[in-house]
């Protein structure tokens, strides 16, 4: 930690001299002694952490040199030490910002000990989380975060650069698995409003009659169980992004409710009468089809259009070709280096196994099988025996195998004979095929 | 040091501050003694000028150090004084506290120097 420099300003020579040795005697402080305010002015470049004024200065009065300071930087504390108590005189200088005030007796010395204590505390906490923030935002690099070649990935990144130039509502649509939220992410965490804070909630994941009071917040007393105040994520996200996930299990209630926020800009906590402005960016995610639900009548028209903003369709994992190996290297490496291990590759007949492969659960799923791969091979590679998935949903993907329509026919009827319990006759009536049909292809081994 | 009487001042508090390096504590007591004599000096003269502002303000100014050197004796004195001035009144006893505080002052000097050599 960089040393915490102290200005101490004091025309009382032996009280100065002797706040300096006291305060000098931690080695991490750095002390200076002023007795003029306009010296300390002139000094001020040095950044001072903490300035500790006497109030009665023979060339100007304390409140004048704090003012002063405080229209250099605002965020130092000043302490004001005064040979007198006078409450009123204290009271002013606290109102103007002071940070402590009090008068030169006997403890001093442990009141400001406890104060710098106080405020080096505060500084590594402060210093702490804008490290973290910082390191959010190197992990959120969306180049290095959202991974793939593919065209369709491509258009993706090209619609995320469109979404941190502006404040523009952003809406999400993917399968699930895609990596919604890590969109919504890349794009809050590369924008203007990065430094504010990301608030995510899961509609889908709060109770309806909740939901209200979680978003918006309520008052104490507003309804049985709100013992205290509490502030909803949309003011937790004050001047950042709001991240609303599942948004199409929202009911209508609340949808009427978000509109008129949306609208105004500014919500009223539940059982509030004060109306408190909000600046967020907005952005929803769903894997229900929206226009769907319009149709149905499940979503309000006018809400949907305000939603809708830049809209971001993420393609499932299916449709972006070769970035399924991309990711599964990508996500191998990522776990070894997590769990310390040796790097692994990835067979030819692996790979072929994982194209192949429809991922109705998507990189998230990719994930998973990886992960279980790396633990369950034995050498340095993985092979097809080692990728097993767990996915019954084998519709859609079917397709894509390019089988011949031989082989084609071979699986259906193999399916079917185990979601059947191998009853040939149900199979046969399920398939409208004859029976005998079945008999051969098992005689002749082909199933 | 070797007390062999009673001091009019203590150091306690000042080492509390400092701490119990002599370099460090001989510094400080040459302030003491370079700069105090200056603030009675200041009063003196607001006395024969009849200005309650100019020893109102001295005597604010010392109160801290007389507190840090222990001297008790002149812990309610320095005060009265402040007090007195503030309220513009009775600069006849003034005159006989600052006398009062002079004097101890100046063997609290004598005892200091005697101690710590200086």
């Amino acid at each position: 930690m960089e040393a915490f420099r102290i200005f101490i300003v004091e025309d009382d020579i032996f009280y100065g001299e002797m706040l300096k040795h006291h305060l000098s005697l931690n080695p991490d402080n750095e002390v200076h002694l002023f007795k003029t305010g306009s010296e300390c002015l002139k000094n001020l470049f040095k950044a001072p952490s903490l300035v500790s004024l006497d109030y009665s200065l023979p060339d100007m009065s304390g409140l004048d040199v704090m003012k002063q300071i405080k229209k250099e930087n605002a965020e130092v504390p000043i302490i004001i030490v005064s040979g007198q108590e006078d409450v009123s005189t204290a009271l002013a200088l606290l109102r103007e910002g002071a940070y402590d005030y009090f008068v030169k007796d006997s403890d001093v010395k442990d009141r400001l000990w406890n104060i710098i204590k106080k405020i080096r505390e505060n500084i590594q906490l402060k210093s702490e989380i804008s490290y973290l923030k910082e390191e959010i935002g190197k992990k959120y690099e969306f180049r290095n975060v959202i991974k793939g070649n593919s065209p369709a990935i491509k258009q993706i990144f090209s619609l995320i650069e469109k979404a941190i130039k502006t404040n523009i509502t952003v809406s999400i649509t993917g399968e699930t698995g895609t990596g919604k939220e890590l969109v919504a992410k890349a794009i809050h965490y590369n924008s203007s409003r990065a430094k504010k804070p990301f608030v995510a909630i899961n509609v889908s994941a709060i109770p309806g009659e909740l939901i209200e009071s979680e978003m918006f917040g309520h008052e104490k007393g507003s309804f049985t169980g709100a013992i205290t105040r509490k502030i909803g994520k949309f003011e937790q996200a004050q001047g950042g992004t709001i991240f609303l996930d599942e948004i199409g299990e929202m009911d209508q209630n609340m949808q009427s409710k978000l509109l008129r926020v949306l609208q105004e800009r500014e919500l009223t906590r539940v059982g509030g009468n004060d109306t408190i402005k909000i600046d967020v960016r907005l952005i929803v995610a769903t894997n229900r089809n929206l226009t769907e639900e319009v149709h149905k009548g499940q979503f309000r028209e006018d809400l949907y259009y305000r939603l809708l903003g830049l809209p971001i369709e993420i393609p499932p994992l299916r449709f972006r070709g070769s970035d399924i190996l991309l990711l599964a290297k990508f996500f191998v490496d990522e776990f070894c280096l997590e769990n310390k291990m040796d790097r692994f590759s990835i067979t030819e007949s692996a790979q072929n196994k994982l194209m192949r492969y429809p991922f109705p659960g998507n990189v998230r799923e990719l994930k998973a099988i990886m992960e279980l791969a790396t633990v369950l091979s034995d050498s340095d590679q993985i092979d097809e025996s080692h990728i097993s998935y767990n996915s019954t949903d084998l519709s859609g993907n079917f397709l894509l195998e390019e089988n011949t329509l031989e082989e084609y026919t071979k699986k259906i009827i193999r399916f079917y004979l185990r979601k059947y319990n191998n009853n040939i006759l149900m199979v046969a009536e399920k398939l409208d095929i004859g029976k005998s049909t079945i008999y051969r292809m098992i005689k002749e081994n082909q199933i | 040091m070797d007390n062999k009487q009673p001091r009019n001042y203590k150091l306690d508090k000042l080492i509390e501050y400092i701490g119990n390096e002599e370099d460090v504590l001989k510094d400080m007591i040459g302030i003491f003694l370079n700069t105090t004599p200056d603030l009675i000096d200041e009063m003196n003269k607001g006395l024969q000028a009849e200005s309650y502002d100019i020893i109102g303000k001295n005597a604010h100014k010392l109160k801290p150090t007389l507190d840090i050197f222990g001297i008790q004796s002149l812990h309610e004195i320095v005060r009265t004084i402040e007090l007195l001035a503030a309220q513009q009144k009775n600069m006849h006893k003034i005159s006989s506290l600052i006398e009062f505080m002079e004097n101890t002052l100046n063997t609290v000097y004598l005892e200091i120097k005697e101690d710590y050599n200086m």
